[in-house]
């Protein structure tokens, strides 16, 4: 950019050479890339910590009974014929029993059912994930009063939140809308190409379940993070959000014989309009018109309370 | 031509009922400048507005042809704080490439540099450690690291030499001069310390209650003092004391090891002291001028405004 100091010849370099201050010529991008740089920095952080590695191992599993699951519900299809069919070597099970359980019970089918059951599980995972990192993805930054340093760059406090938002996304995403997309696959690849076809919408209704979570989850966690930053009292709010409050929600449901009390119980919500978007119609719960307001209030909520927290930190 | 450094019209900004930049218009050419200022001058306001964290209330102005309120000015400007405002767990490359990309800089370059700047820098050796590992003369150096990362054209500097003994602060400031002096860096020097500014700035700015109280070069500003010494004295300086004060010459400072401050009397030259000490039996080792520094300027000028 300035001086006319010699350009570096990393081929000719000698010792002498290296301690001389060298120019930079270059061009910088905008803000938006230091935003994706805070949110590459923030899941590099997680992954280093082996308490995330155990739960999404937990999660993994979780997946993989779905995955392996698909796979047996087709493969006893085609053994329909038989009278007993040997499942993992040494398990003799009738095919029309085994086909029954699976399709009928645990929703192994490809069908909404199915991803709508694995986004509940993953989502459980998930939850307990986030409450136990999520500390170290923003709350850190306030208590070492690193915050400064980022918004002393070309960054905004918008930039700084998307990046840490996005962290959180691409967890949240990686752990339920991912798997489910794999699901998807899956069993369209075993079933046959016409799936695709007749299930297409289901594929999109993957994507917005996900991206409810993401938005929902990423805004809430990282508001949240940067009032309450260490990781003890933030699993204690996060149980509040989300052990507490539904079972009061569930309580006073009952109760009043209202389901709208379950609007207050925010895992509910995003459940509502997730089957919404997978096409599934839900008895005895709120509209998913209401529950999707309700989300998007608390995404707004979060959003103001980041936008202050940032703004009211001294970078002078 | 190179655009000024800082060029500000009028520039104003309030926080609800206080001022703490009141009509502030400079124009600085590209440089080496002194910011100073008791607390609650407005120096911190001014930073803020210098790399567009603030926009100003009235008035306007650029910072190297940028416009003040404009994000491109902290991309224009290294900013290296005053607090550690590390990143914890980062190794000092981490911290440093990462400063790098958050300034708009492509990651392999960003990482790059950062080995470079740190090379320069003496941390070498230092780069692959924590940063919760570093002593305080690190923790500032890689500071200045991360504000250099992108080669700005400017740097402005927070108390650089903050928590420094005197063999670190002296090699910052080392470093700070020949950044600018020898690879054209504009500074902008926030401190208290004026011995600081002294050694490194080439001008000063000195804000208090938010306006310009004055601008100007070291030289321009501090006063050239024609009635004070600088004396040394060897033998028994009793006698020449007693004849000091008889002949109206005010000792402002005595070391008690022969070294003193004096101001002399209107018309006295050197010769008439070097008479009065022979009159005593007093020998005179040194005698040289001595003219204001910059903090007897700047007391001067802040009791003088208040």
């Amino acid at each position: 950019m300035t001086s006319d100091a010699p350009v570096f010849h990393p081929g000719h370099a000698s010792p002498e050479s290296l301690l001389r201050y060298r120019p930079w010529r270059g061009s910088l991008g905008g803000p938006w890339r230091g935003a994706l740089a805070v949110a590459r920095l923030s899941l590099a952080g997680l992954i280093r910590r082996k308490l995330v590695w155990v739960l999404l191992a937990f999660a993994a599993l979780i997946f993989l009974s779905f995955f392996f699951g698909q796979y047996l519900l087709i493969w006893a299809v085609g053994q329909i014929n038989e009278e007993e069919v040997r499942v993992a070597g040494f398990q003799r099970v009738n095919p029309n029993n085994l086909i029954r359980d699976l399709n009928k019970e645990l929703k192994l089918n490809g069908s909404a059912e199915t991803f709508r059951n694995l986004f509940w599980y993953e989502g459980s995972i998930l939850i307990v994930t986030l409450a136990f990192v999520g500390a170290q993805i923003v709350g850190n930054d306030f208590r070492h009063r690193s915050l400064p340093f980022y918004l002393s760059k070309p960054l905004a406090g918008r930039h700084y939140i998307a990046g840490k938002c996005l962290a959180v996304s691409a967890i949240v995403l990686a752990v339920t809308a991912l798997p489910a997309m794999i699901l998807f696959i899956e069993y369209g690849l075993l079933d046959g190409w016409e799936y695709f076809w007749r299930s297409g919408l289901l594929f999109f209704g993957i994507l917005g379940y996900g991206a409810v979570l993401a938005a929902t989850l990423s805004l809430l966690l990282v508001a949240v993070t940067s009032t309450v930053q260490k990781t003890a009292p933030l699993v204690m709010v996060w149980s509040a959000i989300f052990i507490l409050i539904p079972r009061v929600a569930q309580f006073l449901a009952v109760e009043t014989a209202s389901p709208n009390w379950r609007l207050i119980d925010l895992w509910n919500c995003a459940y509502v309009v997730g089957n919404r978007m997978l096409g599934i119609t839900l008895d005895k719960q709120p509209s998913a018109g209401a529950s999707a307001a309700i989300l998007i209030a608390t995404c707004v909520c979060s959003a103001v309370i980041l936008a202050r927290r940032v703004k009211a930190v001294e970078v002078v | 031509m190179d655009p000024a450094l800082l060029d500000l019209h009028h520039v104003s900004r309030t926080f609800g009922p206080l001022t703490a930049l009141d009509d502030v218009s400079l124009n600085v050419p590209p440089g080496r400048l002194g910011l100073l200022g008791p607390n609650g001058a407005g120096k911190s306001t001014l930073l803020k507005l210098l790399m567009g964290l603030l926009p100003p209330t009235t008035g306007s102005g650029t910072v190297l042809g940028q416009p003040l309120g404009c994000w491109r000015l902290r991309q224009m400007v290294g900013f290296m704080p005053e607090a550690d405002a590390l990143v914890p767990g980062l190794q000092g490359v981490e911290y440093v490439a990462l400063a790098g990309e958050l300034y708009g800089m492509p990651r392999s370059q960003a990482r790059r540099r950062a080995h470079e700047v740190l090379t320069y820098l003496e941390l070498e050796d230092a780069r692959y450690r924590k940063l919760e590992e570093y002593s305080t003369g690190m923790k500032q150096r890689i500071k200045l690291a991360q504000s250099l990362i992108h080669d700005p054209p400017a740097l402005l500097l927070d108390e650089p030499t903050s928590g420094l003994d005197p063999a670190g602060r002296d090699a910052m400031l080392r470093l700070l001069l020949k950044l600018g002096r020898d690879h054209g860096k504009s500074l902008i020097l926030c401190t208290h310390l004026l011995a600081d500014v002294e050694q490194v700035c080439d001008q000063v700015v000195i804000l208090d209650r938010g306006k310009v109280c004055r601008q100007g070069t070291v030289a321009e500003l501090c006063t050239t003092r024609k009635d004070r010494y600088r004396l040394q004295v060897q033998g028994d300086p009793a006698g020449f004391l007693v004849g000091c004060e008889a002949a109206g010459v005010d000792v402002l400072t005595n070391n008690g090891r022969g070294e003193y401050r004096l101001t002399a009397p209107p018309g006295w030259t050197p010769q008439s002291l070097f008479s009065l000490a022979d009159r005593h039996g007093t020998a005179v080792r040194s005698l040289t001028r001595d003219d204001e520094t910059l903090e007897e300027m700047f007391h001067r000028v802040i009791s003088h405004d208040q």
